[in-house]
C-alpha cells in the first residue's frame, strides 16, 4: 500500500459502520483508498465479504464524495490516524475489530503504559473517592489512565489523574467536538488540553446508545490493565471487563460489600478471577510501579484530635450521616456536634456530600 | 329635591369614601345612574326601585338622578344599594336627611328588601372612623365585623325598613346594645379567647436538626428549606410553625383581618383573625391565585399568609414560572399588581416554608436506595431556580425516622409554649436593636451593615474566614450565615456571634448546587 492522502484515509475512517478490519480488507483488494472510491458498482455488488447495508453504505458514501467529510474535519481541528500509519497505538493494533481510524484531540496515550479505570456513573461516596484516589496514585506512578469520561467514577478517575499532573485519556461515543456527558464540559476541556479525548467516530457524530459498548472495546484495548472501581449487575463496566479479557488484559476489582448492589458487579468479578485491589499502595505494586512511601502518614493525626473530635470523627462512616444521627451516636451535645463537624470539614477530615450528610474523607495512602 | 349619603367601596385592601347623591325633579319618569359605574352597580336601580316599592313605599313617577362621587374612581360591588335606596328615599322626604350625615351606609339589597352582607367590611368602617364618621349602617350578618375595627359605632340592619328607622334615630337603643361590655369597648373582638392552634410542637418525636432549624428562622423570620424522603415529618413541621411565632398584636390582627375581610373569608363566629396563618397552597397553583390577580385584583395566597407561613410542599412540583413570581414578594415585603384603572397593593410579609423530596425516590444520596439516574436527579433540582435557593437562608435536611424515635419514651420534645418564650425574647431583642430603623428582623439586615449588626468573637471570626476559604463560600452565602449566626445567638441573649453560632449557621447553610452535580 502507498502513501495516502489525509483526504481519502478521512473518506475512509467516516465508514465507521463497516468493521474496521473488513474496510482495511477492502482496500487491500482495491490496492488504495482512492481505488475503493472509484470501484464500479457491479464490483461493490460482488462483493461477498460485505452485506447489503454495507453495501448500501459503501455506495451512498461513493455519492457524497470525500469532500465534505474532510472539510468538518478540518474545522473541528481533530486529528486523524488510521491503521496505515505509523503511530496507530500499538495496544489496538493487537484486538480483534480494531478500528481503521482515530480521531484525537490532545494527545494519544503513545508508548506510555495505561490503565483503563471505570465504573458507575451513579456511585457512592467510597466509590468516587477511590476512583479519584487510583486516577491520582497511577497518574503518580507515570502510568496513563484511559476512561470514558462519564459522571461517577470514569470522571474522577480522570480527576484525579489531571490534578496529580499525569496523563489520561477519554474515549467518547460521539465525535470528540461534542461534550459528552453535556454537563462535565470543565473535564471535557481539560481534558483537551492536557489530555487527549479520543473517538472512532467523525467529527459531528452524536453520542448513541449503541455506539458505547463499542467504544467500550477501545478503552480496554488502550489499556494493558483495566480496574473496575464500582458495577452494578448489569453495568457498562463489566462489557468493558470482557473486552479486557477478550484481549487478555489484567483485570482488577475494588472489593464492595456484599449487601451493596453497586459493588455486586465487582464482587462478582472477583469470584471470577479478577484481582481484587487491596489497597493503592499494593495496586501500584501489582503493576510493578513504586509504591510511594507515604502510607503511614495518617496514623499520627488521630493524636491531633482532641477527644471529643475523635469520638465524634469515629461515628462518621463512608455512607452519609444526618447530624440528628450524629448526635445520637456520639451523645455529645448539639452546639458541640456541629462546631466538631464545622472543624473536622476545615481539616479536610470530612466531607459534606449531600445536605447535612457527612462522610469521612479516605486518606491519600491507604 | 336634592340630598346625599355616604358609603364606599374596597380598593385593593384600603376602603375609598363615596358621597352617594339623589335628585328627584319634573319630568320623564325614570332613573338615571351616573358615575362612573361598572355593570353590577348600574344593576342596583332596579333592585334598589324594588326593594323600596315592596317595602311599602311608593315611587311618585318622577326623574331620579343618583350620582356616585367622585366620579373619576371607577366604582365596583354591590355595597352601595343600601346607601342609593336611603339618598333615594331622603330626596323623596320619607327620612330626614339631616340624620344621615356623619354616617355611613353600606349594604346589598334584596328585592324583597333585605339588607345582605357584602365583603371588605372592616377596611371600611377603619377609613369611617378615620373620616371621623360618627356610626356605621351595615348588613347584621357583618356588623361583629364592623365592631372589631372599635372606635365607631356599628349598626346592623336586616330590612331597608329597619334601615330607615336607624337613620331616623327611632333606634338609638340598638346602638347602645351594640356596645355593651368594658372589654368589648377596648379592645372589639378580642373578648373570646383566643383561639388555640390544636397542634404542638411536641407531638414531633425526633427531628431535632429541624425543629432546632424551624425555632431559628421563626426567630429571625428566615426561610427555611426542609429536604427529606416523604414521610419524614417535614408537613408537620411546618403546619406547626404558627405557634411558635409571638402572638399578633392587635393593629397586626386588624392588618391581617383586612386582608380576609376583602375575600370575604371573616363572619360573625370569626370577625378577627387572631391567628397566624398558615396557607399551603397545593402545587397546581396559578401565579395568579399566589400573588394576587384577576381582572379586579384580588389577593394571592402570599397576602393572604401575611404575618404568617407560605408553605410550599413539593417544591419541585411548583411551575418554575410560578415560583419566580414569588421573588418580588419576597423581597419587598408586599405585592403590587398593575391594572389599566389603577394599581393595586397588597402585603406579604411572610416566612416561606418550603419541603422537597432530594430526587425523585426521595432516597438520594443514600445510592443503595436511590434508584434515580444521575440526570433524573439533576433534573429534579434544576426545576428550582438558583435565585429562589438563594432566598432561603436556611436549609436542613430531615432524615428518615427511626423506630427509636418513634417510640421516644424517656425523652421529653420540648413544647410550642417553651419554643415560643424564647422565640420572643430573640424578637424583643431584635426591636430593641433595630428600634428607629427600617429593618424588623435579622433576615433583613443589609449587607453593608452587617459588620455593625453583627460582632463576633475573635475565635468566631477566624473560624468563619477559615470556613469562607475553605468551603470556597460566595458572598450571598456569607452575608447569610452571619445573619442566621445573629438569630442564633439572639436566642441564646448573646451579645456576641460565638464560634457555636458560626458553626451551626454553616449547617444551615443554604443548599448547594454541588450535591446534585456530580
Amino acid at each position: 500500500m502507498g502513501e495516502e492522502k489525509l483526504l481519502w484515509k478521512n473518506w475512509m475512517a467516516s465508514l465507521y459502520e463497516i468493521p474496521g478490519p473488513k474496510r482495511e480488507r477492502i482496500i487491500q483488494a482495491a490496492g488504495s483508498i482512492r481505488n475503493v472510491y472509484n470501484m464500479k458498482k457491479q464490483h461493490i455488488d460482488r462483493m461477498d465479504m460485505l452485506t447489503g447495508r454495507e453495501k448500501e453504505i459503501l455506495l451512498s458514501a461513493r455519492s457524497a464524495g470525500p469532500q465534505g467529510s474532510y472539510e468538518r474535519l478540518m474545522e473541528s481541528g481533530a486529528a486523524l490516524v488510521t491503521v496505515l500509519d505509523e503511530d496507530y497505538p500499538q495496544a489496538l493494533r493487537e484486538i480483534t475489530n480494531r478500528p481503521f481510524g482515530l480521531y484525537y484531540t490532545g494527545q494519544l496515550p503513545g508508548e506510555r503504559r495505561c490503565a483503563a479505570v471505570v465504573g458507575a456513573r451513579v456511585c457512592s461516596e467510597y466509590g468516587r473517592r477511590y476512583a479519584y484516589l487510583i486516577g491520582k496514585h497511577l497518574a503518580e506512578a507515570g502510568i496513563g489512565i484511559i476512561s470514558g469520561m462519564a459522571r461517577g467514577v470514569d470522571a474522577q478517575a480522570q480527576e484525579g489523574a489531571l490534578d496529580q499532573g499525569g496523563y489520561t485519556c477519554a474515549v467518547l461515543g460521539g465525535g470528540t467536538d461534542i461534550c459528552y456527558p453535556p454537563g462535565s464540559r470543565n473535564l471535557y476541556e481539560r481534558l483537551r488540553n492536557h489530555g487527549g479525548i479520543v473517538s472512532e467516530y467523525p467529527p459531528g457524530t452524536k453520542a448513541a446508545s449503541w455506539h458505547f459498548p463499542a467504544r467500550n472495546r477501545l478503552i480496554s484495548g488502550l489499556a494493558q490493565t483495566v480496574i473496575v472501581v464500582e458495577a452494578r449487575q448489569k453495568s457498562g463496566s463489566l462489557i468493558t471487563a470482557d473486552f479486557a479479557l477478550e484481549q487478555g488484559k489484567d483485570i482488577y476489582a475494588v472489593p464492595g460489600r456484599l449487601c451493596d448492589p453497586l459493588s455486586e458487579g465487582c464482587n462478582r468479578l472477583i469470584s471470577q478471577g479478577a484481582g481484587i485491589v487491596a489497597g493503592i499502595g499494593w495496586l501500584l505494586r501489582e503493576l510493578g510501579a513504586d509504591a510511594l512511601e507515604k502510607i503511614n502518614k495518617s496514623k499520627k493525626r488521630e493524636n491531633l484530635l482532641a477527644k471529643n473530635e475523635n469520638l465524634l470523627y469515629s461515628c462518621v462512616d463512608l455512607e452519609p450521616r444526618s447530624l440528628d444521627e450524629l448526635t445520637e451516636l456520639s451523645g455529645l451535645p448539639r452546639e458541640e456536634v456541629t462546631e466538631i463537624l464545622l472543624r473536622l470539614q476545615l481539616r479536610g477530615l470530612l466531607v459534606e456530600v449531600s445536605k447535612n450528610g457527612y462522610v469521612r474523607m479516605l486518606s491519600e495512602g491507604k | 329635591m336634592f340630598q346625599r349619603v355616604f358609603s364606599a367601596f374596597v380598593y385593593g385592601i384600603e376602603a375609598r369614601i363615596v358621597q352617594v347623591e339623589a335628585d328627584i325633579s319634573d319630568g320623564l319618569p325614570m332613573f338615571v345612574m351616573v358615575g362612573y359605574l361598572s355593570a353590577a352597580v348600574r344593576e342596583a336601580s332596579d333592585r334598589v326601585r324594588t326593594a323600596i316599592r315592596n317595602s311599602g313605599i311608593r315611587i311618585p313617577p318622577k326623574r331620579i338622578v343618583v350620582n356616585l362621587a367622585p366620579a373619576d374612581m371607577h366604582k365596583e360591588g354591590a355595597s352601595f344599594d343600601l346607601a342609593i335606596a336611603l339618598s333615594v328615599l331622603a330626596a323623596l322626604g320619607e327620612i330626614p336627611a339631616e340624620a344621615a350625615e356623619r354616617t355611613l351606609i353600606i349594604g346589598e339589597l334584596g328585592l324583597n328588601g333585605r339588607v345582605n352582607p357584602v365583603r371588605g367590611i372592616l377596611p371600611i368602617v377603619m377609613k369611617a372612623k378615620e373620616f371621623g364618621f360618627e356610626r356605621c349602617i351595615l348588613p347584621m350578618e357583618n356588623v361583629r365585623e364592623g365592631q372589631t375595627a372599635g372606635g365607631i359605632a356599628c349598626v346592623g340592619v336586616e330590612t331597608l325598613a329597619q334601615a330607615m328607622e336607624t337613620v331616623a334615630g327611632k333606634k338609638k337603643e340598638a346602638l347602645e346594645e351594640n356596645r355593651n361590655s368594658e372589654e368589648e369597648k377596648r379592645c372589639p373582638g378580642c373578648n373570646e379567647k383566643e383561639e388555640g392552634y390544636g397542634l404542638d410542637f411536641a407531638d414531633i418525636r425526633g427531628q431535632k436538626t429541624v425543629k432546632r432549624a424551624a425555632k431559628i428562622a421563626v426567630a429571625g423570620m428566615h426561610n427555611l428549606l426542609m429536604i427529606g424522603p416523604s414521610g419524614s415529618g417535614k408537613t408537620m413541621i411546618a403546619r406547626r410553625l404558627p405557634t411558635i411565632f409571638p402572638p399578633l398584636s392587635r393593629e397586626e390582627s386588624l392588618e391581617l383581618s383586612k386582608i380576609y375581610s376583602v375575600v370575604g373569608e371573616l363572619s360573625s363566629d370569626r370577625p378577627l383573625i387572631r391567628q397566624r396563618p398558615f396557607r399551603a397552597p397545593h402545587h397546581t397553583v396559578t401565579a395568579a391565585a399566589l400573588c394576587g390577580g384577576g381582572r379586579i385584583p384580588a389577593p394571592g395566597e402570599i397576602s393572604l399568609a401575611h404575618m404568617g407561613v407560605l408553605f410550599l410542599d413539593e417544591l419541585t412540583e411548583f411551575s418554575p414560572a410560578v415560583l419566580e413570581c414569588l421573588r418580588q414578594p419576597m423581597e419587598d415585603r408586599r405585592v403590587q399588581i398593575s391594572r389599566v384603572q389603577g394599581t393595586y397593593i397588597y402585603p406579604s410579609d411572610i416566612m416561606v416554608c418550603a419541603a422537597m423530596n432530594p430526587c425523585s425516590c426521595g432516597y438520594y444520596p443514600d445510592m443503595r436506595r436511590c434508584s434515580c439516574s444521575s440526570r433524573e436527579i439533576q433534573r429534579f433540582l434544576r426545576r428550582i431556580s438558583q435565585a429562589l435557593l438563594d432566598r432561603m437562608d436556611i436549609c436542613v435536611e430531615a432524615p428518615q425516622i427511626t423506630y427509636r424515635d418513634l417510640r421516644g419514651g424517656e425523652r421529653k420534645e420540648e413544647s410550642s409554649e417553651q419554643i415560643r418564650s424564647q422565640v420572643m425574647r430573640a424578637v424583643r431583642i431584635q426591636k430593641e436593636r433595630f428600634a428607629g430603623t427600617a429593618i424588623r428582623w435579622n433576615s433583613g439586615i443589609p449587607g453593608g451593615e452587617l459588620p455593625d449588626y453583627c460582632p463576633m468573637e475573635d475565635e468566631a471570626e477566624e473560624l468563619l474566614q477559615e470556613t469562607f476559604e475553605r468551603l470556597e463560600l460566595s458572598a450571598r452565602a456569607y452575608h447569610k450565615i452571619l445573619r442566621v449566626a445573629r438569630t442564633a445567638a439572639d436566642l441564646e441573649g448573646k451579645e456576641k456571634i460565638g464560634t457555636v453560632h458560626i458553626s451551626e449557621a454553616v449547617c444551615y447553610r443554604s443548599l448547594e448546587r454541588k450535591f446534585w452535580m456530580r
